[in-house]
């Protein structure tokens, strides 16, 4: 939790902590946040730490109720018998019924040709929104009273544009890192749009061109900037249709428009139903699915979020199953990485099955009105923006233990963690083996020196007087994480642990 | 289940007593731990906490009785110190990543400042009085984001709608609470 927040965040959790008791009470009423997961999760723990009887095991009606809620290590063997059981699964027509949490969404609106010159000072907002509202709209979307935010995944909002409702101007809005404490600076600007085209002027000399067009399902605004650097902005309360989902390639993007500021319930894009009997691929479409749930895998029943996202990219998953959780990870290293857990139970509505999921150029969906045909074609997937490259060297380099519970491990004595950190000099280092009794009062660490040698990705040990000595290891770049590299590290009583790269490499 | 049904239960059947403790009360427990570690902990660290809590309630739930005062009470206070305590040691522990220096426990100083303590503890509470006031489902964004550190995809569908909705909507949340704290702040 703590490495991955961004500072903004910790910022405000840190403001939003401490608070009195009757406080606490009241947040924990009003809004629980302890999954039935969680709640076995800690159930689980309870039982390992208080050395219960198998009573609590058992509900009495023979069935076991708690286990395998344990994260464990990932076995050699894993992750080929999940892909074969996903496989064999998938191909033995196992109807894994999928549901959607939201309906698609979307109506046809033609592309204009000749879009018409919409100025700041004769916008009349009213007007456009009635426009669009007609079952042909010839009219690009009128910018009076959006918002447009630039998203930094996974990140903060940094940046928005605000026009004002009277389609005088609006501000350009840059937010500081902590947004409670700290104003942001507002720039006004005029404007005029022509179409897809607007010309923002923010000062006596600065003219900022942008264009309108769709990234996907969303609404896009692109800022050429004075100095030739660009930005994207991003309305998501701008319904696309499918009709102009694709048209962001060749520069027609065509927008429909929102009359007000509720937020879209749906972000899914429907399809015309193709129907083909055979099940084959008959023309070419994109589709948003965000989530798509239920899957049966070798007999254990859950529901499983899946993205298909706005480039039509299908994210293909290995499974761990952690008892109610099941951990998923893209297996081909080609695509990103976009979601990693995955909770039972929330189900809302089926949609559909997956005729032929583990096709990677295309895949069918049969819907309850019919079948839908879908293209995934490879140039249009998103590759990862980083890979991760071996260093020729481990020199200042510190690497931390991938495991987090040991299910072997005795709970009631101590929890352990791993870390292992190579000098600058190249010819030596120090393993850390840090211990967590269960009283927690008793926690210490204990430094291990060691001299190494490395040979192109192997690495060999020398370590004395410790239980823990490190043999070798032999340096990998992360099997699911590809952007990440990982030391696995061979003990020499047999053990193996997987080590990830803490920080960047410095050389 | 009252206090009373649940003291039977104990002596009845301790595992259903257990799941039971855990249901009723572990939203509750989870809060208060989160409350105290939710800025310096793992999740895991939390979950790990909350148990720690329970096993020790429920290896002197011979000494609670019913008659002496509410379940809720004292399973609050055990949390309470427990809660400390982790934050104790979890701050313990991440000085020892950057600086490890002996076999000896790193216990963090209490604080000597008093009022900027309690300057503090005002300012998370008038925080949170502003985020009560924002309304559904502003209320609940925030507090699930930066209470329990939820992510932006767990808040959407647990509150049913879209990602970008709960982000749009978070921001514009944070901006209200901007301007009323630098407009007097809030006072009820």
């Amino acid at each position: 939790m703590e490495v991955t927040m961004n500072k903004e965040k910790k910022d405000f959790m840190n403001r939003l902590s401490n608070l009195d008791d009757f406080s606490v009470e009241e947040i924990a009423e009003k809004y629980p946040a302890l999954p039935k997961s969680a709640k076995k999760r800690i159930l689980k723990q309870c039982i390992k730490k208080d050395s219960f009887s198998d009573e609590i095991i058992s509900d009495g009606e023979g069935r076991i109720t708690i286990s395998g809620t344990e994260r464990y290590n990932r076995k050699p063997w894993y992750n080929f018998a999940a892909s074969a059981a996903a496989f064999v699964i998938a191909i033995g027509g196992i109807t894994g019924v999928f549901m959607l949490s939201r309906n698609f969404n979307g109506s046809d609106i033609s592309v204009s040709e000749d879009p018409p010159v919409i100025s700041s000072s004769d916008n009349d907002p009213k007007s456009t929104s009635e426009n669009s509202a007609a079952s042909t709209n010839n009219t690009p979307i009128s910018l009076s009273g959006t918002n447009w935010f630039k998203h930094e995944y996974n990140g903060p909002t940094e940046k928005e544009i605000e026009f004002n409702k009277d389609g005088s101007g609006g501000y350009y809005i840059i937010y500081p890192d902590d947004v409670i404490t700290t104003e942001s600076t507002k720039i006004p600007f005029t404007y005029e749009q022509n179409g897809y085209d607007i010309t923002f002027c923010m000062g006596p000399d600065d003219t900022v061109t942008a264009k309108l067009s769709v990234d996907g399902w969303r609404a896009m605004m692109t800022l050429e900037w004075q100095d030739g650097h660009t930005e994207s902005f991003y309305d998501y309360d701008i319904p696309v249709t499918s009709s102009n989902n694709g048209a962001s390639n060749d520069g027609s993007g065509q927008l429909g428009t929102n009359d007000n500021d509720t937020p879209q319930t749906s972000t899914t894009i429907k399809e015309t139903p193709v129907s083909n009997p055979n099940g084959s691929v008959s023309q070419t479409q994109k589709i948003f699915i965000n989530e798509i749930y239920y899957v049966e895998i070798a007999g254990i029943h859950g529901y499983m979020g899946f993205e298909f996202w706005q480039d039509g990219r299908l994210t293909k998953y290995d499974f761990d199953d952690y008892g109610d959780i099941i951990y998923a990870t893209m297996i081909t290293a080609d695509y990103e990485i976009v979601e990693d857990k995955f909770y039972f139970g929330d189900i809302e509505k089926e949609v559909g099955t997956i005729i032929n999921p583990n096709d990677t150029s295309s895949f069918s969906v049969q819907f309850s009105n019919g079948l839908y045909n879908f293209s995934t074609e490879r140039p249009e997937f998103k590759k990862l923006s980083h890979v991760a490259t071996k260093p020729d060297t481990l020199n200042g380099t510190t690497w931390s233990w991938y495991g987090e519970w040991d299910p072997d491990y005795n709970f009631t004595e101590h929890i352990e963690k791993r870390k292992i950190e190579f000098n600058s000099d190249g010819v030596s280092g120090i393993a850390y083996i840090i211990l967590y009794p269960h009283d927690l009062t008793k926690m210490k660490c204990t430094e291990i020196p060691f001299t190494y040698e490395k040979k192109g990705d192997e690495v060999t040990f020398h370590m004395e007087n410790s239980d823990y000595n490190m043999l070798k290891a032999t340096l990998n770049v992360h099997e699911f994480k590809p952007e990440e590299l990982s030391l696995a590290v061979e003990y020499q009583n047999g053990d193996s642990a997987y080590f990830a790269l803490s920080g960047s490499l410095n050389n | 289940m009252t206090d009373s049904e649940w003291e039977q239960l104990l002596h009845s059947s301790p595992s259903k007593a257990y799941k039971a403790l855990i249901e009723q009360y572990g939203n509750l427990v989870y809060a208060i731990v989160l409350n105290k570690i939710g800025n310096c902990g793992s999740r895991e660290d939390v979950e790990d906490c909350v148990s720690d809590i329970m096993v020790e309630f429920f290896r002197n739930a011979e000494r609670y009785s019913a008659g002496s005062g509410s379940l809720k009470s004292y399973i609050s206070i055990i949390a309470k110190r427990r809660a400390i305590d982790a934050f104790r040691q979890i701050s313990a522990r991440n000085n020892m990543y950057s600086d490890i220096e002996d076999d000896d426990i790193f216990i963090p100083p209490a604080s000597d400042d008093t009022e900027e303590e309690t300057e503090k503890r005002v300012f998370s509470q008038n925080l949170w009085n502003i985020v009560k006031s924002l309304g559904e489902p502003d209320s609940s964004i925030i507090v699930y984001q930066y209470f329990y550190n939820h992510k932006v995809h767990e808040i959407a569908k647990a509150l049913k709608m879209t990602s970008e909705a709960v982000k749009k909507r978070s921001l514009r949340a944070r901006k209200k609470i901007g301007t009323i704290l630098r407009n007097g702040g809030y006072n009820e």
